[in-house]
């Protein structure tokens, strides 16, 4: 999705994750990635991104975050302007109405699966999204065709094991070296909200999908 | 009655504690063990200061009746630590207990700490009365701002960063030269604006939550323009700095005024009350009757409060006291100074006070070593060097000598008796015992001990020196006083520039070996260079 603000051309994808970029005359954009909570009004920082194209100080030229599972999140972009300071040039918040949704089912167990198709027709309902779903079975994956090819969105519903790289999570702080000091949420990787090890298959898929 | 340690690891200021039968019996921050300013590691722990105080008090960590780590917990590490077996304590409780418990206030009293960031909260508000706390307000870290953050990022922003890629001036370290600066700059709208971008404050609020991401981009931007690349556009900068912040902070104290008007006096802790002129116009609002700023108000102060805080609630502290001092370090005994000693080949006589004053006054500098070193930022009369506050000289002869920024300026001692008579307004002077608000310098005081004051702006940052509380250091002070008819004089850290105050007398002999100390007081003792 490439929007072109003034000068600035910028593309910001959700599928997989959070994908954002700029092109334009400045050196200098700043990313700010935001997430509205269920009944709070105010969002909440989750990550800041600093493009840097100084010609001396080359080196991160894309934005990734790694939200995979659902969030409200919004997206801005700011530029610097003198004596202004920070200006906003663009801001999107996640909608995915209208749009393809993708569902990926990773289980092998059809019993879970039926019980996340009940998620994902709440998920449907809720966001007025076109869904597509993938999974080992035909019969469920066959009640959500659709042509439409390039999903907003794809998500995964699975139990997801945790890796050596996922410390940086909610209420994680199980760690020997330097803290976080408490930012709302960063995901930096594939992270359940909770232990899925202690809840129902409902549980799981609601969480992932932002249902709980 | 119980034995209480704490400990805060992980992070910057790692720091140790014990607390036994409610009296405070040890505090060491591990910068003072480790030589390594809290700033300059960001990932440090409390291994040696640990060490030290089973070391000291004979009472091992295991053996403790409590065991408290505070938030945020790097849990391996406050496993090995403990055997497992500890307790965890809010970062921001923490600040809070510290303050108002050492704070020796009665009646009501808000206690507020506010910092960048704690255990999901960068702010607290308690409503204090009779040593009983009610949380009024839990403020968190990602919807609302920090102040400390626009200080922080700003001090790494402005200089950036040196050949070895880290900023040249660190967070949690070099605040203080912004502060030092920001006296001689002036207004700017543009500036002003450009900070309203970062953050503002409106009903109660600090928004947006980014301000150290922010604030960075902001610096980045305008240093890559050429804002920073002069002296007189880093004063002007860190003068706007110093205005938005306080008139931010006056109007959040002014809202909470309102809704709770009987609330006068207020003790802070947190990073941000670390800035001296922030709490000078805090002091001077006309409806503060009195504020307390935790000594260590920074994080090396949360195990020290975390102790308190069960201490409280195991009933053994019951109501706000008054410290003393902030000695809750290490102490050398005379032998030990003595076997040091004969490692150097330094003259040694008796200290005499009346002598001591004359070498000031005859412009020596002298450092001074006497009881166990202070907890938190300051030099208070532990660890000091000492220098005549007459002749503004003095500054570059200090700054040579300790590598010093020319930007930082010198602090006062005065004696109790006369502080009233040199600086106002008349308030808070407990706190000040600690040095941590700036004054007004009456004008008739101000060409007279130029050395200790800052020249733009006319304001000091006075201790007050109290005789039955310190009374060696009094006596130095009222010996100089009889000689000079000035009761005060220029207390600056013990240690070179970028380096902890120092600990031990090793260290102390090895700064008069270098020639930075003319002489050097130890106990009852002078030694000097033959």
């Amino acid at each position: 999705m490439f929007i072109i603000v003034n000068n600035e051309r910028i593309e910001i994808k959700f599928d997989p994750y959070i994908y954002v970029n700029v092109w334009g005359p400045e050196h200098f954009y700043y990313v700010e990635v935001r997430e509205y909570v269920k009944d709070n009004p105010e969002s909440k920082f989750v990550e800041g991104f600093h493009f840097n194209r100084n010609a001396n100080v080359v080196k991160d030229y894309n934005f990734y975050f790694f939200g995979e599972f659902y969030g409200d999140y919004e997206i801005s972009i700011f530029k610097f302007v003198k004596n202004v300071g920070l200006q906003k040039i663009h801001s999107h918040r996640y909608n995915d109405c209208g749009q393809l949704v993708q569902f990926n089912l990773v289980t092998d167990n059809i019993e879970d699966a039926k019980i996340w198709t009940k998620s994902i027709d709440e998920y449907q309902k809720k966001h007025g999204c076109i869904v597509k779903v993938n999974s080992k079975f035909e019969e469920i994956n066959n009640q959500y065709s659709t042509e439409i090819q390039s999903p907003y969105k794809t998500y995964n519903i699975g139990r997801f094991h945790k890796t050596v790289n996922d410390f940086k999570s909610v209420g994680e702080t199980r760690k020997y070296g330097n803290l976080w000091f408490g930012n709302w949420k960063v995901f930096w990787s594939y992270q359940h909200p909770r232990n899925w090890k202690e809840l129902s298959a409902k549980e799981i898929s609601d969480d992932i999908l932002g249902l709980s | 009655m119980s034995s209480i340690y704490s400990f805060f690891a992980g992070s910057h200021s790692a720091t140790s504690s014990l607390i036994i039968d409610g009296e405070i019996k040890y505090v060491i921050e591990e910068e003072r063990l480790s030589r390594i300013k809290a700033g300059d590691k960001y990932e440090s722990f409390p291994n040696l200061s640990s060490s030290k105080i089973v070391e000291l008090s004979g009472l091992q960590i295991k053996d403790a009746d409590y065991r408290i780590m505070v938030e945020p917990v790097p849990d391996l590490y406050a496993d090995e630590l403990t055997n497992g077996k500890y307790e965890r304590v809010s970062h921001h409780d923490s600040h809070c207990y510290g303050s108002y418990f050492t704070s020796g206030m009665d009646g009501k009293v808000m206690t507020i700490s506010y910092d960048g960031g704690g255990d999901k909260s960068v702010m607290k508000i308690y409503l204090c009365e009779n040593g009983k706390m009610t949380l009024l307000k839990s403020l968190d870290y990602s919807t609302f701002g920090s102040l400390s953050h626009l200080w922080g990022f700003s001090t790494t922003g402005i200089l950036g960063v040196g050949e070895d890629g880290a900023s040249i001036w660190k967070i949690c370290k070099d605040e203080g030269k912004l502060m030092g600066m920001a006296a001689d700059g002036y207004y700017d709208e543009n500036i002003i604006n450009m900070l309203k971008s970062v953050i503002k404050y409106k009903d109660l609020k600090f928004s947006p939550s980014t301000t150290g991401e922010r604030t960075k981009f902001l610096m980045d931007s305008l240093r890559l323009q050429g804002a920073f690349d002069t002296k007189e556009q880093r004063e002007v900068f860190s003068y706007n700095l110093q205005h938005y912040t306080n008139k931010m902070f006056v109007e959040f104290l002014t809202d909470l005024n309102k809704l709770y008007p009987e609330y006068r006096k207020f003790a802070f802790s947190g990073g941000l009350f670390a800035n001296v002129k922030l709490n000078q116009k805090i002091n001077e609002l006309d409806f503060v009757d009195e504020i307390f700023v935790y000594p260590p108000m920074g994080d090396e102060g949360l195990p020290l409060g975390a102790c308190i805080k069960k201490a409280v609630e195991l009933g053994e502290i019951t109501k706000p006291i008054k410290l003393k001092n902030v000695f809750f370090g290490i102490e050398y005994t005379n032998e030990e100074v003595d076997n040091i000693s004969k490692d150097y080949d330094f003259n040694k006589s008796l200290y005499v006070p009346e002598e001591i004053a004359s070498d000031i006054d005859n412009g020596g500098i002298i450092g001074w070593f006497q009881d166990r070193f202070e907890h938190g930022p300051r030099a208070l009369g532990a660890r000091s060097i000492l220098v005549k506050p007459t002749e503004i000289g003095t500054h570059r002869v200090l700054n040579e000598r300790l590598k010093r920024y020319e930007i930082m300026p010198f602090a006062p001692i005065v004696m109790e008796e006369y502080f009233d008579e040199i600086f106002y307004p008349s308030k808070s002077k407990y706190s000040s015992e600690f040095m941590t608000i700036c004054y007004s310098t009456r004008e008739s005081w101000i060409n007279k001990i130029p050395a200790v004051i800052q020249k733009s702006d006319k304001t000091a940052r006075p201790q007050i020196v109290v005789k039955n509380k310190n009374k060696k250091f009094w006596e130095i002070l009222n010996a100089y006083y009889k000689i000079s008819g000035i009761p005060v004089l220029l207390n600056t850290s013990f240690n070179s520039h970028n380096e902890p105050i120092i600990d031990s007398p090793q260290q102390a002999f090895d700064t008069l070996k270098k020639g930075i100390i003319d002489k050097l007081i130890i106990g009852d003792y002078v030694y000097y260079r033959k």
